[in-house]
């Protein structure tokens, strides 16, 4: 069976090419990456290959899980529980080191249709499709991840064209937020709860908005827990799971809640 | 395996109907679920594995974001703002147009759609990760290609009447 040609590839239409240009050159943002890391709680994982990187993680945990065949028995809540330790003893600083491995260059946008995209857009964009409920769910805000890029489908690399790397503000943000939770994270893991709790205090004075909040709240809860203070990690264990009821990081939480 | 992935699963993940705001979750899902099944998983094919988790994600997403819509006070309506005319605003429109368009296909043939359109992925791998026969995934390719081309034609005209007005 022959395969059509991609629509991409054969479409007249400026603005079909726009559209699903747009969706071909979606891409994560290092900061998408930096929390996966965290939440797998992988130590240097660019330099560890795919078979180590569960059981390295779960056992990291201190839990008894020995091995991911093991941990598929043990089911979801139990796997996130100890990931979740991970995440909080050795994540973060992963994704951090990770992260700045990753250091190169953002891909840029270059859009394979130039600024001949302009125009269909702004000729089809005057007020959204009739009946389009999904219009409502859409994000207002631009997100990083959402600038056209030059890597098409397809996983890393390709040969699409890259433009080279122009430093951006927010990226550099998000360095010095990831070395103020690891700097957190350090401490408490060297015993020092109060010191550890001193250091988020810096980083919310630091960082109000900052954009690994949730991470922070997660080793603060852990840090008060550490520091004697059980009620309080409690009571922000309970704030948290009310508001992030299905965060990837609630369950990292959970224990803490007393009932 | 993030790094070899991420990209792919992200692009997966926000076409296949998760909302920008999720991605990060809808992601950090994907690879823990991976990082789970790791053993099951036989060589060579995490990718696939990746996908058809990612798929699932993406669908529990949809089904989330559907539920808040019965719910209008949840979320604001979004009006597409088309008074700025940088390509950046371009670009997020083209986004949203995108999203409109794909949130209102079927979701069978929305995951064909994408899985070919946007990740050059063949009938056969389509049909292998989908585990239906490739002709089925013909049909829906076809049916698809067809239900974005009205869609987008509409998007179009609206576009052109408002001008002449």
């Amino acid at each position: 069976m022959s395969e059509p040609r991609r629509m991409l590839e054969e479409s007249d239409s400026p603005l079909e090419r726009a559209l699903l240009s747009a969706g071909a050159s979606y891409q994560t943002s290092p900061e998408t990456r930096a929390k996966t890391l965290a939440a797998l709680g992988l130590a240097g994982a660019a330099a560890l290959s795919a078979s180590v990187v569960a059981p390295a993680a779960v056992s990291a945990a201190g839990t008894a899980v020995g091995s991911s065949s093991l941990a598929v028995k043990l089911g979801w809540t139990k796997i996130l529980v100890a990931l979740s330790t991970v995440g909080v003893l050795a994540g973060i600083p992963a994704g951090y080191l990770a992260w700045r491995g990753q250091k190169a260059p953002e891909p840029v946008a270059v859009h394979r249709f130039g600024g001949a995209l302009a125009d269909p857009i702004a000729r089809a964009a005057p007020r959204p499709i009739p009946a389009a409920p999904a219009a409502q769910a859409a994000p207002v805000e631009a997100r990083p991840e959402e600038l056209p890029a030059p890597a098409r489908a397809g996983d890393s690399g390709g040969a699409s064209p890259r433009v080279a790397p122009k430093p951006s503000a927010s990226s550099t943000a998000l360095q010095a937020e990831l070395s103020a939770l690891d700097a957190a994270r350090t401490t408490l893991a060297s015993g020092n709860a109060q010191g550890a709790l001193a250091l988020l205090d810096t980083y919310s004075r630091e960082h109000p908005r900052g954009r690994m909040g949730l991470e922070a709240e997660v080793l603060r809860i852990d840090a008060l827990a550490k520091s004697g203070r059980p009620d309080a990690a409690s009571q922000r264990a309970e704030t948290f799971l009310r508001r992030h009821p299905n965060s990837v990081l609630a369950s990292r939480v959970r224990r803490y809640v007393t009932d | 395996m993030v790094d070899a992935h991420l990209d792919f699963i992200g692009r997966v993940l926000r076409n296949a109907g998760t909302p920008a705001a999720e991605i990060d979750d809808a992601v950090q899902r994907t690879f823990i679920a991976a990082a789970q099944r790791l053993d099951d998983v036989r060589p060579g094919a995490e990718k696939s594995f990746l996908l058809q988790t990612a798929l699932h994600v993406a669908a529990h997403a949809r089904r989330s974001a559907a539920r808040r819509r019965e719910f209008p006070a949840a979320e604001p309506p979004e009006v597409v703002d088309a008074a700025t005319p940088e390509q950046l605003t371009s670009q997020k429109h083209a986004r949203q147009m995108l999203d409109q368009v794909l949130d209102q296909m079927e979701s069978d043939l929305r995951t064909v759609f994408v899985l070919y359109e946007f990740e050059e992925m063949s009938m056969v791998e389509i049909a292998g990760v989908l585990g239906i026969p490739q002709g089925t995934v013909a049909s829906r390719l076809r049916r698809a290609r067809a239900d974005f081309r009205e869609r987008v034609r509409a998007l179009e005209l609206v576009g052109t009447s408002e001008v002449r007005r």
